[in-house]
């Protein structure tokens, strides 16, 4: 973020968890309009291949953000279901 | 950067409690009890007595307390002092605790905003203690006792309405059920040593508070067994250290609550409080061979680098240094103690009650 605010082409990113206090410094650095790439929470748990895939998922978003070119919502969340979430018990 | 907020804004609500209450609670700036309701009349008498006590203005800044980074003024801190249910008599406390809190070393935006189970912890030492009825005795981290469990709260309305809205800090795994009223006195008349305010230079009449960045107290349940000092310092010892301790992980600053009963047996035993933490750090250790490898990707990358070619044998202590351990005597009657694991990358931080001229406040009777 202080990067971006001394005009560096930067994409932030945070975990759900961690949204609102991602929102809250952008305001405190008042850029309250600095788009935000949201990942599934926690990150912690991922394996190496896990972390690939997400970063894959999230690579357009980046893009866009270094661009300027992003004119989705502030918060974009990526297209990438954690691994805890997927079902591993058929229906 | 925007100017300081030197006021407090003024609301216009009906005069009811019920309907102040109410709006305090859906603007989320409560702790989901009721509070008094801040008016101008309640909180100009808390600004009043901190200038005529300490000569600080209503608008003066205190500190700034982060994530939000909001300006800590007298004005604000008085609004959340009486919401808390705090009398004038608190605010010195009060402010120390603010000005704390708000020192970078405490990291209180790592406090306020990761998933560990933290609340600052103030320990109050000194005059002030008698002076407003502080609890160091039975019962001291509990309810009860009206200036220890407002002063706490004050402080965590503060850190709430101040320092960061609700959503971002609210995301302790669990919590600590001390983001209540969080503060304690130690009981300097039954330790048996030099107070901790005292053993980190301020003289014994100067009343000073320590900002402790404290995860849930965990029980020390030595129940009478101990007769000997060797006996209760290999009991402590044993019962600090864990795996899942934080402290093992790194430059942290483990507090251990002494109840009076055992500091007495310690120093009839001859031991000074230096050794005891001398002894607490050579002997509360882990066998680094125990610890899962997982377990060890959450040391510090200087402790790592330290241990990587360690024997399984090797113990691993809870604190960098002997000194880095706090102790402090605190409760009334029984052998039970308390160990308190603490957040690492925050440091405890102490700070003498002032006025604002820098001066030593001593309360007038």
């Amino acid at each position: 973020m202080y990067l971006e605010k001394r005009g560096v082409p930067t994409s932030t990113v945070v975990s759900t968890a961690f949204r609102v206090h991602g929102r809250l410094a952008a305001k405190n650095l008042q850029m309250d309009n600095l788009p935000q790439l949201v990942v599934p929470h926690p990150l912690n748990d991922l394996t190496p291949d896990e972390v690939r895939e997400l970063a894959r998922a999230a690579y357009p978003v980046v893009i866009e953000q270094l661009t300027g070119t992003n004119k989705q919502a502030l918060d974009t969340l990526v297209n990438y279901d954690h691994p805890a979430t997927r079902s591993k018990v058929p229906a | 950067m925007n100017a300081p907020l030197t006021e407090a804004p003024v609301l216009d609500l009906e005069d009811s409690w019920e309907a102040i209450n109410e709006w305090f609670l859906n603007n989320d700036l409560t702790d989901g009890l009721p509070i008094v309701p801040p008016t101008e009349a309640r909180v100009a008498a808390m600004t009043a007595y901190v200038e005529r006590e300490l000569g600080w203005k209503a608008g003066d800044v205190i500190g700034t307390l982060a994530p939000k980074h909001g300006q800590a003024i007298i004005e604000k801190i008085a609004a959340n002092a009486v919401m808390a249910g705090c009398k004038p008599e608190y605010m010195p406390v009060i402010i120390a605790c603010v000005k704390a809190v708000a020192d970078p070393k405490f990291n209180l935006d790592a406090v306020q905003t990761s998933t560990h189970n933290t609340s600052p912890l103030p320990i109050v030492n000194g005059p002030v203690c008698k002076a407003i009825d502080l609890n160091c005795g039975y019962n001291h981290t509990g309810s009860r006792w009206r200036a220890t469990s407002t002063i706490g709260r004050a402080l965590q309305l503060c850190m709430i309405n101040i320092g960061g809205t609700p959503g971002s800090i609210n995301i302790h795994t669990q919590g600590h059920i001390a983001r209540f009223e969080h503060c304690i006195a130690e009981n300097e008349d039954e330790n048996p040593w030099q107070p901790l305010h005292v053993e980190r230079g301020y003289t014994a009449d100067t009343s000073v508070v320590t900002l402790i960045p404290a995860c849930p107290a965990a029980m020390i349940d030595d129940n009478g067994g101990s007769q000997t000092a060797k006996d209760l310092l290999r009991t402590l010892a044993s019962s600090i250290a864990y795996v899942g301790n934080r402290n093992t992980n790194g430059e942290g600053q483990p507090l251990l609550i002494l109840c009076p009963q055992h500091a007495r047996l310690l120093a009839n035993g001859g031991y000074s409080k230096a050794e005891v933490k001398r002894f607490i750090w050579e002997f509360a250790r882990i066998p680094f061979g125990s610890i899962p490898r997982g377990n060890l990707t959450s040391f510090s990358k200087k402790l790592l680098k330290q241990y990587a070619d360690f024997e399984p044998a090797f113990g691993v202590p809870i604190a960098d240094k002997p000194d880095d351990i706090v102790i402090v005597v605190m409760g009334g009657t029984g052998t039970h103690s308390l160990s308190v694991q603490t957040r690492l990358a925050s440091e405890n931080v102490t700070v003498p009650i002032l006025r604002r001229d820098g001066s030593p406040w001593q309360q007038q009777p």
